[in-house]
């Protein structure tokens, strides 16, 4: 039997302490954890949640729903929709740290410097089975294979 | 198949980028004839040739040139210019080869009589050169 969609509604905000209790065992979290957004932002008594993405959950715990890392009757954030896997993850470090950084940009010079240095030191070049192209010039004596007279 | 990937100069073949270490009438005993540059500066400055056709086929890019430009656009006329042309570098390239093969033969010969001198009892560097040049 489905649930009628004006229960999923939140309630008017909380005033007293009681509606507090009641609002967070709604939402399922302790009260120490329930926190509402402003009251002119119109949401109810619907609970500020951390703005937690969805990639920036640990894959290794147990999920009731692994693909969304979710468990059962777990609240979700009220922007859920933008911070899921396929759509944005504010969690996620862009920038690495700087001893990364100065690892990989040493250790790139490091392996294409050695590529240069070995090409230069052993000169090393395509060696075709021919000599180098003559060219015609003054002072310069080119002799083809036929004998002379 | 892969002998343009060589690295075969390290291993006593002759080097490609090199000339040749050997005198090059050596072992000619009625001489050879030598290449002769047909088309002058005065020429190639005037058809505007580029410096990479100046080599000794150069004459025959020169006609092949003024017949394209005469008889433009019927190319196909200037066909036998362009297979002359493509003749005398095949030729070009050929001599290439021949002196990498002559190289590569003198080598061997030089390496052949050091192991005789060697094999005689003579050291090869207190008597000098073996002759080939």
């Amino acid at each position: 039997m489905r649930e009628p969609t004006y229960l999923w509604k939140p309630g008017p905000p909380p005033k007293t302490k009681e509606e507090r209790e009641a609002a967070a065992r709604k939402y399922n979290l302790i009260p120490e954890d329930y926190e509402c957004y402003p009251e002119d932002q119109g949401l109810g008594d619907y609970p500020k949640l951390p703005y937690a993405s969805m990639d920036s959950k640990d894959p290794y715990e147990p999920w009731d729903h692994y693909y969304d890392r979710r468990n059962y009757g777990e609240p979700l954030h009220i922007q859920w929709e933008l911070i899921t896997s396929e759509v944005h993850d504010p969690n996620r470090e862009y920038f690495k740290p700087w001893s990364s950084i100065l690892k990989w940009f040493l250790g790139s010079i490091l392996v294409f410097g050695s590529a240069v240095f070995a090409d230069i030191y052993f000169d090393l070049h395509i060696n075709s089975r021919k000599k180098p192209k003559q060219w015609p010039g003054p002072e310069k004596v080119h002799y083809t294979f036929e004998p002379a007279e | 198949m892969g002998n343009d990937l060589t690295i075969s100069h390290k291993f006593g073949a002759p080097d490609s980028q090199l000339e040749s270490k050997y005198d090059p009438l050596f072992g000619f005993p009625k001489g050879r004839k030598k290449r002769e540059m047909i088309a002058t500066e005065e020429e190639l400055d005037s058809a505007m040739i580029e410096a990479r056709k100046r080599d000794y086929c150069a004459h025959k890019f020169l006609k092949l040139k003024a017949c394209r430009r005469d008889e433009s656009p019927f190319f196909y006329k200037c066909n036998h210019y362009f297979h002359a042309y493509m003749d005398c570098l095949y030729e070009d390239e050929l001599i290439r080869i021949k002196e990498f093969e002559r190289e590569k033969r003198l080598d061997a010969r030089q390496k052949r009589i050091l192991q005789k001198m060697k094999k005689e009892g003579f050291s090869p560097e207190a008597n000098g050169s073996n002759g080939s040049n």
